[in-house]
């Protein structure tokens, strides 16, 4: 196990309140493994990633829980031993990549920024131009391996020279120079049209094979998620609602807000069923049920559903935080 | 005999690709100047300004007089094209007799310093306290902001007048008087950029990269918002300009006799009717420098103006 999270809590304190934008997520990572953290806008998948980095933007605080990665734990490290490992052991990839990377710096020097943060080169003994040649020699393989054509021009040209599609790719360059052992994907693809979104997602794919990376793509599509995960972590409001092999999640969705989501994504075949969506709307996060926070949508609501529901895990290691399911077994109640 | 190559960039290492490509580093630079030299404000702007930074550096040594020497007997002399003057003295003579032309090419040097010196100052104090207010927020950006909000609220000549008074005249005194509230307007230039730039996800993937907060600031942010702070600058300088000629207008700034082109528009008010040229040129070579700057500065801001920029 690579990365272990558990009982995580990212909280706003607000005037008005506290806003849980993380309640109590627990899930882990494997190495080489690509997971998917899949909900709607506002659940907090973003929040999550951020927390891993502890790079949550204020008034938002990590309050609780634990983030184990190579067995230390991240929300106890100084300030400095963060930096060190942001991007060298776990780096980011932001949603739109027109603004992630820097207007006024040329791409390829861009690339090479990281490599000389984390001094990827300075064991080498090479100094000034040496260095610099070495350094950019990399950068050239990294963008050829993101797959950005001619990288030698490209590497002089600047982020708005680029299509939509190319600064993803160099987006991802930079998050691959240091090697590190995850890649954290913040909704990817969102901002980008759906051929470059699969030639992208393909790319990530790749990585993931050839280096053995690990990779949590946060996306709100399932499509995306069914299609690139091996496992997958469904968020609602703050916390996890169901988590298990993709293929299994896909196939039987437990959680009512699963089988929700799933029910509402459109098919293109002929004589299709309506859509079914999900009544009502997502609950503000600063005044959230007692008990479930689907249970004011969900259509198998009973009495007890109004009292708070922990996750439960099932035959197979499957997750899910409903009481229709009780550990280790089967359905409670249809 | 040797044989000519064809240059094939498929076979050729890295290296060799690297040696053959045109550095690329003054790019920007010769960007920036073939637009300068295609926007006639900002060309002839500069030229001007050149030209007045010539007689900064070379003033006292190519003036035909002395510029402080008292003759009492040529007390305002004419110019020399008018009845009774002579090509001894240019521009004619002020009320100590001394020569109004080499005064008001040495008089350069005051104007041009004090601009210089005040905006670069102001420079270097308001960005540093902006980038910091603006990317750290919290009390200090609280006591920064409405420490700038109280000097805002005093109008420039009245603060400027008071501040003279309570420190006395002089060049120096002058700077400090100019530069206390001057930072301010680069202060909230520089933190509200910072606060709109802060936004941005590069930032965020600076971070994310292990970039630490200096050098988010110093090498993520502040290129992005170099241009408008140049912009505001050159801006700023004209203005600068004409608070120190009129802080010597009003005898608070430099002190006549030393050539100032205010302290000398002054000097020529008391003898506008029978002497009108002291104060005219003294005020013409005012106009022309502040003109000259702001000319320059409104080419800046269309050539450095990034949302212009992109369209092309």
């Amino acid at each position: 196990m690579l990365l272990e999270v558990n009982n995580l809590q990212t909280h706003f304190q607000l005037t008005k309140g506290t806003v849980k934008a993380v309640d109590g997520i627990s899930f882990h990572l494997n190495e080489g493994e690509i997971m998917g953290l899949v909900g709607e806008s506002g659940c907090g998948k973003s929040m999550t990633l951020l927390s891993l980095l502890r790079l949550v933007p204020t008034p938002g605080k990590v309050v609780g829980g634990e983030i184990i990665f190579e067995g230390k734990d991240l929300l106890k490290k100084s300030n400095r031993e963060m930096t060190a490992m942001r991007g060298k052991d776990m780096a980011m990839i932001f949603q739109d990549p027109m603004t992630s990377l820097n207007p006024v710096f040329k791409v390829g020097e861009q690339v090479r920024e990281s490599l000389t943060i984390h001094g990827y080169f300075r064991d080498a003994r090479r100094a000034g131009k040496r260095r610099i040649q070495a350094e950019k020699e990399r950068v050239i393989e990294l963008m050829e391996e993101v797959g950005i054509p001619s990288p030698m021009d490209r590497y002089y040209e600047y982020p708005h020279q680029f299509s939509g599609g190319m600064q993803q790719r160099s987006v991802i360059a930079i998050a691959l120079s240091c090697e590190p052992k995850i890649l954290l994907a913040d909704e990817p693809t969102t901002a980008l049209d759906v051929t470059i979104q699969a030639q992208i997602l393909s790319v990530m794919e790749r990585i993931n094979r050839s280096h053995g990376m690990a990779i949590i793509i946060v996306t709100h599509d399932l499509g995306v998620a069914a299609e690139y995960c091996q496992r997958i972590a469904v968020m609602y409001a703050g916390q996890i609602v169901e988590q298990g092999l993709t293929d299994d999640i896909i196939e039987q969705p437990l959680h009512p807000y699963t089988q929700g989501l799933l029910r509402s994504i459109p098919h293109i075949v002929p004589d299709k069923p309506r859509l079914k969506p999900i009544p009502g709307n997502v609950p503000s996060l600063l005044n959230l049920p007692p008990g479930c926070n689907f249970m004011p949508r969900c259509e198998y609501a009973i009495e007890k559903c109004n009292e708070p529901q922990e996750i439960r895990t099932l035959n197979g290691g499957r997750k899910v935080r409903c009481l229709k399911y009780k550990d280790q077994g089967g359905v409670t109640h249809e | 005999m040797s044989q000519v190559k064809p240059i094939d960039p498929d076979k050729m290492s890295l290296r060799d690709y690297y040696l053959t490509r045109v550095r690329l580093t003054g790019r920007n630079f010769k960007e920036f100047f073939s637009k300068l030299s295609r926007n006639p404000t900002a060309m002839i702007g500069l030229i001007i300004i050149l030209f007045f930074v010539f007689l900064t550096i070379a003033g006292p040594a190519i003036v035909p007089k002395d510029p402080m020497q008292i003759s009492l007997t040529e007390r305002l002399l004419p110019p020399f094209w008018m009845e009774g003057g002579s090509t001894e003295y240019l521009l004619g003579t002020d009320q100590l007799g001394m020569d109004l032309f080499s005064r008001i090419i040495v008089g350069t040097r005051i104007s041009l310093m004090i601009g210089v010196l005040t905006v670069s100052i102001s420079i270097v104090i308001g960005t540093i306290l902006g980038l910091l207010a603006g990317y750290y927020r919290g009390a200090l950006d609280n006591i920064l902001a409405r420490f700038a909000d109280l000097l805002l609220s005093f109008p420039w000549l009245i603060f400027a007048i008071f501040t003279m008074a309570v420190i006395g005249p002089g060049f120096y005194n002058l700077v400090f008087a100019l530069t206390f509230k001057g930072w301010v307007g680069f202060f909230r230039l520089v933190r509200g950029e910072v606060l709109s730039e802060k936004t941005k996800e590069y930032v965020d993937a600076a971070r994310a990269l292990g970039q630490n907060n200096f050098k988010i600031m110093a090498r993520e942010i502040m290129p992005n918002i170099l241009n408008s702070i140049i912009v505001l600058g050159t801006l700023r300088m004209g203005f600068m300009i004409i608070m120190e000629a009129s802080l010597s207008f009003l005898g608070l700034g430099i002190q006549y006799p030393e050539p100032a082109w205010g302290s000398m528009v002054n000097i020529g008010r008391d003898y506008m009717l029978s002497a009108w040229w002291i104060s005219t040129f003294s005020g013409i070579a005012i106009l022309v420098m502040v003109l000259s700057i702001n000319m320059l500065g409104e080419g800046l801001r269309d050539i450095l103006d990034p949302r212009l920029r992109r369209i092309e």
